[in-house]
């Protein structure tokens, strides 16, 4: 949430203080007044309830369209991954995650296509670049996926057909339109 | 008797050049970079692609810098506008029908189509029309496939073919637009230097099939290396990643093999990765061969060792002409200095590391091994035929009762004498070797060494030229260079051996055999020197005797990049462009 | 005789179980408060067939996870102190308790047969200082977690947790002093007894009032005394993990947790006792010597009522204020970042402790001076 109101930041030495704020007491109090007042508020004054909490399993925050999920990658209109293997996303990767091992594509015009492509959750960094230096449109991080668990190492290791699997978010999320169609 | 330097201004620069060179050879050798696609200093001029066209002061029309020769007075502009604008014209002709698939072109990243484009080119094409679609992936031959629709014509394969293999496999059909590259009926571009066309290329026509999608080139690290494929040491880089090699190209040396390499050396290095390489040392224990470490299995030996020498018993060494020279003469100096001359020898593969005995008149040499000679002058013996028959009598007679074995395998390379058996009666075989053999079954301490890609070292080729290659990377498995193993061993039975690398072990060598003085690693170079040739042999590389030979300074200037593809540059090079 | 001793073992039973029970949901106390407090639910997703009670089965869940959890020891700590540091820290808070009043006393009987129950455990005569004593052991507890767990983060807890509260220990010994010399005993009994007596016919003669700056100090000393924030430097988890008791896990790390709560309503409840008129209800008189029982306003006479609900009533008020005083530190706890570890030594050393005793001075001049 966006802060309405700017906090303060002004950077006061001791000399600058008053007396009450340096024998500290009645700053205390100052300060037990502000948390007693929400204290009340939320107990007592049920119309005065300003509980942000979101019962998080249950009800879902709804994330940004340009927000970095897990990853998942595109598919042409015949169903295989729009990938070319051209390895320009584990080149933009920092974290040096994007294992690709590329292979014939029966179709000699498109040329290549990624006879693997493994993604290392453990070490991305989710920083996008790779959905950003992609040529083809084939990388997206639009899933929507944030909580991601497994029991052991292998299960964040994502592999071609896992990453074919995913499908965009709902929501805002999928409102980045169609996959663009090239090549 | 040559005609006198020419002076000559190029951009502004004055510049001498020897009289008859081009205005871009001259160029080239200043460091100015003329953009270009056909011409390349190894192959006749044809002048076709039009990519370098100069200013020259007095002519009213650009002129092509690689067929213009250089005249006293000259002043030429590589630079303004109106050369850029000729390139501009040139590039936007030659990408009317280039696909621009640069993210799966292997040649991205080491293209001067791309390079030359990043540079000057106008970015939004203005052609509209339908690009002309050509045939992809046509298969050329065993090592080549070419990709018509990637071709600039600049025709550098076809006169490779034509020029410098003569078999001529390769030529232009039709006109125009239709104008491709093609084979002629009934031919396969399969001749033994086939490879090289993939490296003269300078867009991503010809593409090598062996590294056809296997990476991207800035993802490799580049080191400079001797082909151990045969005695003539052609000069090469290997591209590596890990401790995987990608591809080995050749580096220009002009004294040994121009800017070439043949297919044997230039695709079979397999044997370094191969998964018969010796993954740990073994020591033979209750009769069974079985894993153990370093230190356990070096104790073995030199306690065996050890033992044989109070008892008077005489332990030889065969070397091997796929050694080092650092290996080999730290075997000798063990020989001589603690096993009271036990007698030396050194072994011939048959076929060495790329499993060929083709050879022929232009790189291939007959002795497939890279150090004949260097195993030769620091004493490890003749190599013949009959010194290591003599060697196996001794044996077979039992006069002598230890062998130490490195990067040989008699078993093998010499089926013609009854080693097998030999090797058998031994009181104590040690092997040292990379790769698993015959004569591993027999021994009673096995040592795994590395390849040439994960040591440094010198070889001496078949004409006394001493050079060094470097590690592409770390030892694989637990394997250790034979230098630092015999360091170890000597360090152990009392020599007091305290070499920290292979230069120092080299710096040795140089101190104590005569052909070697005053060589180091630094004065060496990248290029190397003739045997003997050490004292009087200064940081200038013997090339005196061909014109270009300024242009071993510029391949020698390129650094050996470190790993990553961070310090990638779009500039990067083939160091003869 | 074995009637006197079936009910002093029913006090300590009743004591015990009433800690316990406090220390457990004041776990879920601090965590409900904090919540409101932030603009958060708080702890509300335990429950026994769907019922979740606000959250109140929150201490149950805890306590059996903290049971089943494994019990670890690292490599390296020591077999005999690591187990011994949580005993050593939570019982003395527990012990402390044996001398504190909290509340009148009941009458069963009529002339000889007159039975007297004391609502207090034990009654000796050097009640605060055996408190002071008692409570000082549970320093070994801090230092020797610190010191057997083998590792640096806890030693660094331990030996800030021992420096600041020997050094508060100093300021709390002093700011209770006042109390003693009002007072004139050390008696707890006696002191709660005094605080019924009004001043100038209307003022509860309440430490609070007889002496506010000893209040102040008092309530500062014993928040320290407890580690809790803005005193919590030697479990700083920003700076060292979790201090102490870093390397404890199940119900070993499940002392340390409650002995800190129980710790907490020691504090309140020692506070309560010498500075807010300990089981005292103002006006609600209970004079056995006089056998005068009831309530009486200044200038009124006196509302004649039962002795023993007048000590039951006490007992009541005894407890609400401790709870009071549990909501006001827990209030501080949630309100304040916590200090660096120099403040924590300047606020000890400059201020409370010549602040202590000035007040000690000021005490003695007007008691001279007044009587």
């Amino acid at each position: 949430m966006i802060p309405t109101k700017p906090v303060p930041t002004e950077k006061r030495d001791d000399k600058q203080l008053t007396f009450a704020e340096r024998i500290y007491l009645p700053e205390i109090l100052r300060g037990l007044r502000i948390t007693l007042r929400h204290f009340f508020a939320n107990i007592f004054v049920w119309g005065q309830r300003q509980v942000v909490t979101i019962a998080y399993p249950e009800v879902k925050r709804a994330v940004s369209p340009r927000w970095r999920g897990r990853h998942r990658l595109t598919v042409r209109e015949d169903g295989t991954p729009r990938c070319t293997a051209c390895f320009l996303c584990s080149t933009a990767c920092p974290a040096r995650c994007i294992h690709i091992v590329a292979e014939e594509h029966p179709d000699p015009n498109i040329e290549k296509r990624p006879g693997r492509f493994e993604i290392d959750l453990l070490k991305c960094v989710f920083c996008g670049l790779c959905v950003e230096a992609c040529p083809c449109d084939a990388i997206r991080m639009d899933t929507g996926i944030f909580a991601l668990s497994g029991f052991s190492r292998q299960d964040f290791y994502l592999s071609l057909p896992k990453l074919l699997e995913g499908v965009p978010a709902e929501g805002p999320a999928s409102a980045g339109g169609p996959a663009k169609t090239r090549n | 008797m040559a005609a006198p330097p020419v002076k000559l201004k190029i951009n502004g620069q004055e510049i001498t050049a020897p009289a008859g060179s081009s205005i871009l050879e001259t160029a080239r050798q200043n460091n100015i970079l003329v953009p270009h696609f056909c011409y390349h200093p190894h192959l006749p001029v044809v002048g076709n692609c039009r990519m370098c066209q100069v200013d020259v002061e007095g002519i009213p029309k650009l002129q092509i810098a690689c067929a213009t020769p250089i005249r006293e007075g000259m002043a030429v502009q590589t630079e303004n506008d109106r050369v850029k604008k000729a390139r501009q014209g040139v590039l936007e002709f030659l990408l009317i029908n280039h696909p621009v698939d640069c993210p799966v072109c292997d040649q991205a990243g080491e293209c001067s189509l791309q390079d030359y484009y990043m540079k000057h080119g106008l970015y939004q094409s203005r052609f509209s029309f339908r690009k002309v679609k050509r045939e992809k992936a046509q298969e050329l031959g065993p090592h080549v496939l070419l990709d018509q629709e990637r071709c600039v014509l600049c025709t550098r394969c076809v006169r490779f073919t034509s020029d410098v293999t003569k078999t001529g496999e390769l030529a232009v059909e039709q006109r125009g637009f239709h104008a491709q590259i093609t084979l002629f009926p009934g031919r396969t571009l399969d001749n033994p230097y086939s490879g090289n066309v993939v490296d003269v290329c300078p867009v991503g026509a010809l593409l090598s099939k062996d590294f056809r999608f296997q990476s991207r080139v800035w993802f490799l690290k580049e080191s400079k290396s001797i082909c151990p494929g045969c005695s003539r040491g052609c000069n090469i880089r290997v591209d590596s990643r890990g401790q995987q090699i990608y591809r080995i190209l050749p580096r220009e040396n002009l004294d040994v093999n121009k800017v070439w390499l043949c297919d044997d050396g230039r695709f079979n290095f397999a044997f370094v990765g191969a998964p018969d390489r010796i993954v740990s040392p073994q020591a033979r224990s209750e009769g069974k061969l079985t894993d153990v470490t370093w230190p356990i299995a070096m104790v073995a030996m030199a306690d065996r060792l050890r033992a044989m020498a109070e008892a008077g018993s005489t332990v030889a060494v065969l070397g091997s002409a796929q050694s080092p020279c650092e290996t080999s003469w730290l075997a000798k100096r063990l020989a001589v200095d603690f096993l009271r001359g036990g007698p030396t020898e050194f072994g011939r593969s048959l076929r060495g590391t790329t499993g060929s005995d083709r050879s022929d008149d232009f790189l291939e040499e007959p002795d497939k091994n890279p150090n004949t000679r260097g195993a030769a002058e620091v004493g490890l013996g003749q190599g013949s035929d009959e010194a290591l028959e003599g060697l196996r009598q001794k044996i077979a007679s039992g006069s002598v009762r230890g062998l130490i074995l490195i990067d040989f395998d008699p078993i093998t390379e010499l089926p013609g004498q009854a080693w097998d058996e030999a090797l058998r009666g031994l009181e104590l075989l040690a092997v040292l070797k990379s790769n698993t053999s015959p004569a591993c079954a027999a021994a009673h301490v096995v040592l795994p060494l590395t390849t040439f890609a994960e040591q440094d070292g010198t070889f001496v080729n078949s004409d006394g030229r001493v050079q060094r290659f470097a590690a592409a990377f770390g030892p694989v498995h637990t394997a250790r260079p034979g230098w630092q193993a015999l360091r170890d061993l000597g360090k152990m039975v009392g020599l007091g051996w305290s070499y920290a690398s292979a230069e120092e072990v080299f710096g040795a060598l140089a101190r104590e055999v005569a052909s070697f003085s005053a060589m180091t690693y630094k004065n060496l170079g990248d290029l190397g020197q003739p045997l003997g040739g050490g004292s009087s042999a200064s940081e200038s590389t013997g090339g005196e005797t061909v014109p270009a030979a300024a242009g071993n300074g510029a391949g020698a200037a390129e650094p050996v990049r470190a790993f990553g593809w961070r310090q990638w540059s779009w500039e990067r090079k083939r160091p003869w462009e | 005789m074995f009637n006197a001793v079936l009910i002093d073992l029913l006090k300590i039973g009743l004591v015990v179980a009433a800690l316990l029970q406090a220390a457990s949901i004041l776990t879920w106390v601090e965590r409900k408060q904090s919540a409101a407090m932030q603009d958060r639910i708080g702890p509300n997703r335990a429950d026994i067939l769907g019922l979740t009670v606000l959250g109140l089965f929150h201490p149950i869940a805890d306590g059996i996870k903290m049971l089943t959890k494994e019990d670890f020891r690292p490599r390296g700590a020591d077999p005999y102190l690591f187990p011994l540091a949580p005993v050593l820290a939570f019982a003395p808070a527990v012990i402390a308790f044996a001398v504190i009043p909290w509340g009148g006393t009941l009458r069963f009987g009529e002339g000889a047969e007159t039975w007297f129950v004391p609502l207090r455990i034990a009654d000796i005569n050097v009640g605060i200082l055996f408190i002071f004593a008692v409570v000082s052991i549970s320093v070994y507890g801090v230092v020797l977690a610190g010191w057997a767990s083998a590792n640096k983060w806890s030693l660094l807890g331990g030996l800030r947790a021992a420096s600041q509260m020997l050094s508060y220990e100093v300021s709390m010994g002093l700011s209770a002093m006042g109390i003693f010399m009002v007072f004139q005993s050390l008696r707890l009994s006696e002191i709660a007894a005094g605080q019924g007596e009004l001043m100038f016919g209307f003022i509860p003669k309440w430490g609070i009032f007889v002496q506010p700056l000893g209040f102040i100090l008092f309530m500062t000393a014993s928040i320290a005394e407890a580690k809790r924030v803005p005193f919590d430097i030697p479990e700083g988890e920003s700076e060292i993990v979790a201090g102490y008791f870093t390397e404890y896990s199940g119900m070993k790390f499940g002392m340390f947790f409650l002995g800190e709560f129980v710790e907490v309503v020691l504090a309140s409840a020692l506070i309560t006792t010498l500075f807010l008129g300990s089981y005292q209800i103002p006006f609600v008189v209970a004079d056995q010597a006089r056998n005068l029982y009831g309530l009486q306003l200044p200038g009124a006479e006196l509302w004649p009522w039962n002795a023993n609900l007048v000590a039951i009533l006490q007992a009541l008020a005894f407890v609400f204020k401790v709870c009071v005083m549990i909501f006001l530190l827990q209030t501080i706890r949630w309100t304040l970042p916590r200090f660096r570890y120099d403040q924590v030594m300047n606020l000890g050393w400059k201020m409370m402790f010549p602040l202590a005793l000035a007040n000690l001075l000021i005490t003695a001049f007007l008691i001279l001076a007044l009587s």
